[in-house]
């Protein structure tokens, strides 16, 4: 009985660990778009720089994850509506963010992934949770993301934000 | 906890990691309140548990303290209830309307300010829920109806 117990136990450990390996050397759609959002954050987060040439290079590094028809569709935390329209509108707004204020973060928190019935298209849903430098709390919004499939890997086509709450007019 | 048998202490310090486990992650949800939109009642950095089995056998009630999702527990709206499903809910001159009834809300200041345009009558799943910093600005205030599926629980204390 305690050997068969030994043997259910390992059989369950190695069935765990080959499920692991697989997931790791043949990862599905939505392992490889929770990775891709992954370091789309990481790269939005920036500290404040002077230096042109690593603002060009950070903003390049950022636009690199969004499609040439990016739209983008943020409420600032003043209610403000901005409109993103294209890669080269993005790279100008990555640029001028780093020279203004003490630096930005940004991480995406219980992300949700849709995949599309058409390969290669998919949308997510996720709260993104920014903050400026010396700002004292926060900005807090659920964020939806269209990402389609390109030879480079999954990249970002359009993000708008949905409202937390039904706002009464 | 640490005894004379390291055979009984290792199952106690075990015994002890599964009961916080499952009381922190099933029971009682801590939270750290981020803002000013419930003040002065939660403090911003205030520390908190959210009971997830508050409403396992009752419905939320007017005047509770609630968590409630975004797209999932790990950053949390702290709201009050103020209105109810079926309810008929407005805003004049500061003065919530139920019913086109004024409601009473002691733990608040009256905000002139903040009026709606229009009355909406609630669905039979839906709450209404806001913060108790009525001083803030409305349109900075994040407030509305929400769905019974994305109240977590009621905080503790």
């Amino acid at each position: 009985m305690k050997k068969a117990a030994i043997i259910l136990a390992s059989l369950a450990v190695v069935a765990y660990g080959g499920f692991r390996v697989w997931s790791i050397l043949f990862p599905g759609d939505e392992a490889e778009i929770r990775e891709m959002l992954g370091e789309l954050s990481t790269a939005a987060t920036f500290r404040v720089s002077s230096k042109p040439l690593t603002q060009m290079g950070k903003a390049a590094e950022l636009t690199g994850f969004f499609t040439e028809s990016i739209e983008i569709q943020i409420k600032g935390p003043e209610g403000v509506i901005r409109r993103i329209m294209g890669r080269p509108a993005l790279q100008q707004a990555a640029m001028s963010a780093q020279t203004m204020g003490g630096g930005f973060s940004i991480q995406f928190k219980d992300i949700i992934v849709m995949l599309g019935e058409q390969k290669g298209v998919a949308s997510c849903r996720m709260t993104a949770v920014a903050k400026g430098a010396g700002e004292p709390t926060p900005w807090v919004q659920i964020l939806e993301f269209d990402v389609q499939e390109h030879e480079s890997g999954w990249k970002v086509n359009k993000i708008r934000v949905v409202e937390a709450v039904e706002r009464i007019q | 906890m640490i005894g004379r048998n390291p055979k009984n202490t290792a199952i106690r310090a075990v015994s002890l990691v599964i009961v916080c486990f499952v009381v922190f992650r099933f029971v009682a949800l801590p939270v750290r309140v981020r803002g000013v939109s419930m003040e002065p009642t939660y403090r911003n950095g205030a520390v908190n548990l959210i009971n997830r089995l508050s409403f396992a056998r009752t419905r939320p009630k007017r005047g509770d303290v609630v968590g409630v999702t975004f797209t999932g527990e790990s950053v949390q709206l702290l709201k009050r209830i103020i209105a109810l499903p079926g309810e008929r809910f407005a805003i004049r001159n500061g003065v919530v309307q139920i019913d086109g009834e004024p409601l009473a809300e002691p733990y608040t200041e009256v905000n002139q300010h903040w009026t709606t345009r229009t009355e909406r009558e609630l669905g039979p799943f839906e709450y209404v829920v806001i913060g108790d910093n009525r001083t803030m600005d409305m349109n900075l205030h994040t407030w509305g109806v929400v769905d019974r599926s994305r109240i977590v629980g009621k905080v503790l204390f």
